[in-house]
Order: C-alpha cells, then structure tokens, then sequence
C-alpha cells in the first residue's frame, strides 16, 4: 500500500538521500536505522509532505502523492521533543487531528479516551501539557498522532529525549500499542536496541543509501557489508585472502569456512569475527589482552590485534589467551574491512 | 565595601533631585482650593485627546509594525540588516531632530511643498502637514514602529517550527496553522509591544509640541503651557498627577503581559523559518514593504541634512530674487551675532551651554553611576529594591522632573546646574546598565591571582579592572553624553532663557518666520543628528557585547 521509489535529496551540494525505495504491504513496523546525520528524519519531513524531494516518488496504493499537501496526507508523525502545542491541554492537542478532519464532537471525546487508555494516561484530559514529564509529554504525542487514525504513523527518534530506562518502559508499551492499533509504521532511529525491539523489518541507511534490510534475526545472521556489520556490532570484520575456496589467509591466522561466495585463488575476501564464545569450530584466535570492559552479563574483553570477544570469565590483563572462534565469510573485500594489525 | 557607602552618593542625590520634587508636585497639588469646572473641563479635554491620538498612534504603528514584524521574522533578503538598523535609528533621536526632518520632508519651506509648488507653479505651499494630527501620529510611527518589529518579529523567527509541522501532520492548512497555533503563541509578544508602544505615545511630549503646534495638547503639553505659559503651577502640578497615574497604570498591565506564560521554546536555529521569498506573491510582498519602510524611513532622515545645505528661496530683504543651490550660508549663520530679537542667543552659545551641561552631566553621571553599578554587579537584598527605583527616571516624563524642579528649587533655577541633574537622572539608568556588566565580567579570581603574584591595590585595579572598565566607561560617558545633547522636555522647562540648549534653540528657530531662521534650525539639527549617529555607533562599538541595555 505505501511505497516510495528513488527518493533523492540534495542538502547543500551534498546528496543527502541518494535513491531509497522502501516498500510497507500490511500492517507491520518498518525501522530505518542509520547513524546521525544520515537524513533519516528529512526522509520522513519529505514522506510527510513537510519538506520536497528533489526527485523519486511517493505511492499510497495507486496515487501519486508528491502534488497533495501535508495537511491532506493522513499520515501521522510522533516527534522527538514532542512538540505538544503549549498552548492547549491534554485533551485539544489529541483532538486537534480529528477536528481538522470534522468528527462531531462525540466521536471525538470517544477516541480521546480510547487513545488515552491505549498510552495508559487515562484521565490525563485537563492537564497543562507543561506540567507533564517527558515520558508523559511523549505519550499525548503519541496519542494525538494515533487519534485520527491515520493510514500510516511515523516516529522521528521518539525517544531520544528520554533517559534510559524510560525509553525501555515505554519501548515495551509502544510495540503492544502499534500491534493493538493495527496501523503501518515507519519508525526512525540511530539507536540498534530500539530498532531490534520494536521493528519487524529493519532498512540500514548509510551514506543516502539502504545497504541492508530484512528481519532482525536476518540482520545479525548475514550483515552482509563489513560497515554493517561494525554499524551493528556484531563482530569484528578483518581482510583477507583466498587459498582455497574454503580456506583464508589473514595476519592474524588462517581460518576454515564454510563459504558459499565461490572465491577463488588469491582472491580477497572479507571475514567476519564473531564475538561470542563457541566450542564448535576449529578457527583458532590467539591474542594478548589489552582491554577489558564489564558488560553485565558478559565481558568484552580487547586484543591487541584489533578483535573483541566476549567472555564469561574476566581474563588477565596482559595475559595472552587462545580461543575458538566463529568466523563468517561476507563476501568480496569490502572497503570497510581492515587489515588487522600484528605484533 | 560596604554597601551603605557604595549607596550614599546614588541615594541621596535620588532623595533630594527625584523624590523630593514629586512630592512636592504632590503637596502643591493638594494646595489648590477649587478645583473649578473650568480646570476639570480642561483636564477632561485633554486627557481624552491624549488617550485618543495614543490609540490611533498604536493601531497605526501596529498597521505597519505587524507585516514589517512578519516580514523580519520570516523572510531573508540582501539588505535585511541594514534596514532592521535603520527602523532602530529613530527610536534614539531627539525629538528635535526627528521634528525638523519631518518638517524638512512635510513643512510648508520642506522638498515635498517647494517641489509641487515649483512643478505646478503655485503660490502656497499645497500640503498642509505641520500642525496637523497626521504630522503627529507620522512623527509616533516613525519612531515606535521598530518597537513592534523587534519584539514581534523576534517572537514569530523563534517559533518553533516543529509545532507548525505537527500541526501540518494533523491536517491543518496554513490559515489554521497561523489561526490556531502561530497567533495564540505570540499574543504575549503582541500585548506587550503594543502596550509599550501605547505608553510612549501617551507620554510623547516633544512630538506634540513641534509637530501639533498649539492646537494638540495632550497632558505632558498641557503641563508645559500651565508652568511656563500660564504661571498655573498648581494646575501643572494635578495634571502631573493625573499623568503619572495613567504612566503607573500601563506600566503595570505592561510588566503583567512581559512576564506572562513563557511558552516552551525550542531553540532551533533561526535559519529553519527564515528563508527567501518562494513565490510571486511573497516577493511582492516584499518588495511592497521595503518600499513602504524606505519611504518613511530614509526620506525624513535624508531630507534633514540636505534642506540644511540647500538654498530654496530668497534670502531676507530679497524676495524677488531667488536663488537655488547649495550653500553653507546657514552653517555659517550660526556663527554670526544677529541681535534682531530680545530673547535671540547666537547658536554657537547655545552649543557652548549644550556642551558645557553635558559634560557636566558625564561627571555627575559617571559619578553617582559607578558606585551604583559597583553595588549591583554583587547583588544582595538591598540591591533588589534598589534597582527597580533607579529606573524610575526613564518612566517618568522629564516635564514632570522639570516641574518639580522649579516648584522645589525655583530659587536655584538661575544655577548652571539644574539642567545637567535633571539630565544626570535621564542618562543614569543608561550609564548604570552599561557599567554593571563590566564589573561584574571581572571576576574576583583575577583580582586575587595579581594580588598573589605581587600586585598592590593600585596596581591590580591599573591592570586588570581599569582595561576592562575603560571601555565601558566610554561607553557610559558617551550614553551621558547623547542623552544630555538631545534632551527636550526637561531643559525647555528650567533652562534659563538666556541659556538655552541645542535643542531648545533648535525650537525656538522653528517658531520663527524666515528663510534664514529656518535654514538655521535645520542646520542645527543637523549637527545634532550626526552628534547623535556618532554616538549610538561608539557606543554599539565599545560597548561589552552581549548585553542589551534595558
């Protein structure tokens, strides 16, 4: 049902956004996760109708939406400082949507307590939206955002501004909402944990493009780009090459994998080192420890050749250690792999 | 230092040259027997007229203060700077200044008269401007309309974008944005430049008098002919009070408005509603404005200067023979001794006497302002209440201060120094908000580290409080200075008529029929206005940056 195709954006001779096309079919949660800067939330402003493209399109089902005005668009958008109008309480600010589209007032003090038991503010309607916290102010934006049940709900970092376990709580609360409200959602966002909690899909932007997409699960089983998979953290990427179509070289070991890529003879070949601990490879790792962080659970401890694992056990500083590790093939050298560093 | 001491000097010269003469003003007041049907008549009159050309000043000013307001607001153009500079130049001139130059425009020997009268080849001048209400409310445009440009225009730049945006998102067109979320967050701004602009049209006085002529008389005029005109100090005295409880009244509905709900601002950076015009209509828009502010602000400004360098008609003894052209014949007048009239004083005595009382005026300013401002740069209690009272002087109109002058020291009125006080307390709260800044950007630290490496108590204040004071000192000085050169009201009051000042001199050249008496004022103005430019541009430019004065 909404599409956009090619979307290009220049930004100060910069081209900001450099052909994204993204695809929403049914009533699911689409993440776009991309560093800072990226122009994640210009794409939305342009999705929106706030902002022009310099070229691509914009569907919903069979129209062309790039000649109709924001007002006209019936998407809703949930900011990242709320941007509650000052001015009007609780109850006008989620009514505003529906009065813009002349709900009779019934209809309207109906849904204002239907979204408000949804974000669970009920009784909230007289309050000063000054007086309330930010986790509060960011629930009324997402009830006003949900109240005139728009056909698709974006959110620009909406959680940016809160502090760490207020952003859990309400990450929790928001993915019980969005699959209660049954509605498409495109949610925007720097931050992996936000993205993997509450996306069905997720599309990495990077430098104006999607490098990757899919699942979650997908993401982390085949990051497919060593800039992805350090984007994600979920190893380390180091270069390497080819001996043997299952055999690679590198300056920190020659490691055996199961390669589909076909590579052939001295050819180079990005590696993936995965950092958790396993006893069911043969690919040995050995190193002298640099560094050691307590991570909760685990330890994420440093080598000196560039490569982190994680540990259950705090290993020595200093101390040389030896470990199996999982090593995944990515495919063709990548620009962003490194050769890694020996002593 | 103790506190008392720093507050000794500021206080009493507060005590006996500001709060003495209100309160004598008061107790005259009380002395009038009957307050007779004539006197109410007359005071009804003119409170009425006061309040109705205020209003239609403000609603005028609004008319061109609210678009100019959102054209600065929203919009980015080559020239923005200069012209939001400009529309700010007024607001510092002298009352004199912005008189002649009207009168330079819009008077019966200005451009705009001597051109259609030379073009259509008539015998009296077709624009009757001077003495009229339109001169006034003009004249109250011209000078208050930055006010609203300021205040409004800055309001509408800081509003945050996203608000508008969410609205967009929820369906609202641009009408419903600006009906139901722009204009309800700036009512605060528009009741507050509104009202400021109401009060100082309320309280214009120097405006009415040249402009209006004899036939306006709001309160403060009114004032000036009772004291000066009449000898009535009794009735001059009740109508000061009337005055001071309409300048109360507004005062206080104005610190009501400005310190009103503070609505949730988002500093985005200003460049996100600030763009160039994007359509046709937009740049028509634009266009049509800056035409309209060039016009009421560049012609009477530049009109001075040149009517004071060009000759348009015949000189006295002459009038067949008109000459056209220009000529320094009326600087050059001002030099020479004419002793047609009793009461006429050559103009380079009155620059003397005007120089003379304003360097009295820095002294004394400086004086009573640097152990006020020592005070309130390490504010306590005491300097809580100090400080709202050393502002009284700007809201208080500078008749009032002159009358309560003569009524207190009228058997010192012939002493040199009554001006230069009465001007001390106009230009104090000036000095003061340029002076405490600076000391207190000096932090004791400094002061501690030269005192530790070896400084004496002298030394440490030559090295490190004196550079950084004496820029600020200059400033102060010059704020003093400019306030004195260009202050009316009080010194047309209780100068000596021997003695007038530049500007008092300017006035009564202006009263005076004659090319060459004409030629004079606009001259002297002139000066003036320059002296004036010179001043505001020091002190912009030595002034500590980042702080606004009041």
């Amino acid at each position: 049902m909404f599409e956009i195709r090619n979307i290009r954006k220049k930004f100060e001779d910069r081209l900001l956004l450099d052909g994204i096309s993204v695809k929403i079919e049914k009533e699911e949660c689409v993440c776009l996760l991309g560093p800072s800067g990226s122009g994640k939330s210009t794409l939305l402003r342009i999705i929106a109708g706030l902002e022009g493209l310099d070229d691509g399109e914009i569907f919903w089902g069979e129209e062309d939406l790039n000649s109709i005005p924001a007002h006209k668009r019936d998407f809703g958008l949930v900011f990242q400082d709320y941007a509650l109008f000052p001015h009007l309480d609780v109850r006008s600010n989620i009514a505003f949507g529906m009065k813009m589209k002349k709900w009779n007032s019934e209809k309207i003090n109906q849904r204002i307590v239907e979204v408000l038991d949804l974000v669970n503010l009920t009784g909230f309607e007289e309050r000063n939206v000054t007086d309330l916290s930010g986790g509060e102010q960011q629930r009324v934006g997402l009830a006003r955002a949900l109240a005139p049940r728009p056909r698709l709900l974006m959110f620009d970092e909406p959680l940016g501004a809160l502090d760490r376990s207020l952003r859990q709580e309400l990450l929790a609360e928001l993915r019980t909402i969005l699959s209660k409200s049954k509605v498409p959602a495109l949610y925007v966002t720097h931050d992996q944990d936000e993205a993997f909690t509450i996306a069905d899909r997720i599309l990495i932007l990077h430098e104006g493009q999607i490098v990757k997409e899919g699942t979650p699960e997908e993401l982390i089983k085949h990051p497919g780009s060593a800039w992805t998979a350090g984007f994600l953290g979920v190893g380390t990427v180091i270069l390497a090459k080819t001996l043997d179509p299952e055999l690679f070289e590198t300056n920190i070991g020659t490691f055996q994998i199961k390669c589909e890529h076909g590579h052939r003879r001295g050819e180079h070949a990005s590696l993936l080192i995965r950092p958790e601990e396993t006893t069911d490879t043969s690919n040995l790792l050995r190193g002298k420890v640099t560094d050691v962080i307590f991570q909760r659970e685990k330890y994420k401890v440093f080598l000196d050749n560039g490569v982190f694992i994680y540990f259950q056990q705090q290993p020595v500083l200093g101390s040389t250690i030896e470990t199996r590790v999982i090593v995944d093939c990515l495919g063709g050298s990548d620009p962003g792999a490194v050769a890694m560093k020996t002593n | 230092m103790r506190r008392v001491v720093l507050w000794f000097a500021p206080l009493t010269f507060f005590g006996f040259f500001f709060f003495l003469p209100l309160l004598r003003i008061l107790s005259v007041t009380f002395n009038i027997q009957v307050i007779s049907n004539a006197r109410l008549l007359t005071t009804a009159e003119v409170v009425s007229f006061t309040i109705y050309q205020a209003l239609l000043s403000t609603l005028l000013t609004l008319l061109i203060g609210l678009p100019t307001a959102y054209l600065f607001g929203r919009h980015d153009f080559s020239g923005k700077s200069v012209l939001k500079a400009l529309t700010a130049v007024p607001f510092l001139l002298p009352t004199v200044v912005v008189a002649a130059a009207f009168n330079a425009l819009l008077g019966p020997r200005g451009w705009i008269n001597l051109g259609l009268m030379q073009l259509l080849e008539l015998k009296a001048p077709p624009i009757n401007f001077m003495g009229t209400l339109s001169a006034i409310l003009l004249a109250h445009i011209f000078y208050n309309t930055t006010i609203i440009i300021r205040i409004v225009g800055n309001a509408i730049a800081n509003l945050d974008p996203r608000l508008e945006q969410a609205a967009r998102s929820l369906g609202a067109d641009a009408r419903q944005v600006w009906l139901k979320i722009n204009f309800p967050l700036l009512i605060p701004a528009l009741l507050t430049s509104t009202l400021l602009v109401f009060l100082f049209d309320f309280s214009s006085f120097g405006v009415i008098l040249l402009l209006g002529g004899s036939g306006y008389r709001t309160i403060e005029v009114e004032i000036f002919n009772q004291a000066i005109r009449r000898l009535d100090l009794s009735m001059a005295a009740w109508l000061c009070l009337i005055q001071m409880f309409f300048t109360v009244v507004i005062s206080l509905f104005y610190s009501k408005s400005s310190s009103g709900r503070v609505t949730q601002s988002n500093p985005q950076p200003v460049r996100a509603t600030i763009r160039k015009s994007r359509t046709p209509g937009e740049s028509l828009f634009l266009v049509g404005m800056i035409l309209i502010l060039v016009t009421i602000y560049v012609l009477p400004l530049a009109a001075l200067p040149l009517r004071s360098i060009s000759r348009l008609e015949a000189d006295r003894g002459q009038r067949s023979a008109v000459q056209y052209g220009l000529t320094t014949v009326y600087y050059e007048e001002l030099v020479i001794n004419r002793t047609d009239s009793l009461f006429y004083v050559p103009p380079m005595q009155a620059a003397r006497t005007s120089l003379a009382y304003a360097a009295i005026t820095i002294i004394l300013a400086l004086g009573m302002g640097f152990p006020a401002a020592a005070a309130l740069a390490r504010p306590g209690r005491l300097e809580g209440v100090l400080d709202p009272i050393l502002v009284l002087p700007l809201g208080t109109s500078s008749v009032i201060l002159g009358l309560g002058f003569i009524i207190t020291y009228g058997k010192w009125l012939a002493s040199p120094l009554l001006v230069p006080i009465a001007h001390t307390l106009i230009a104090l709260p000036f000095v003061i908000r340029t002076l405490q800044p600076a000391i207190q950007s000096i932090p004791d630290r400094l002061r501690e580290a030269a005192a530790v490496m070896g400084a004496s108590p002298f030394q440490v204040w030559r090295f490190v409080d004196w550079p950084i004071l004496s820029r600020a000192t200059l400033a102060a000085g010059t704020f003093a200075f400019t306030v004195s050169m260009g202050e009316f009201g009080a010194a047309l009051l209780i100068s000596r008529p021997e003695f007038p000042t530049i500007p008092v001199a300017i006035y009564r050249f202006l009263s005076q029929p004659g090319g060459l008496n004409y030629g004079q004022a606009m001259a002297m103005a002139t000066l003036l206005l320059f002296i004036t430019l010179i001043g505001i541009l020091l002190i912009d430019k030595v002034r500590l940056q980042g702080n606004s004065v009041i």
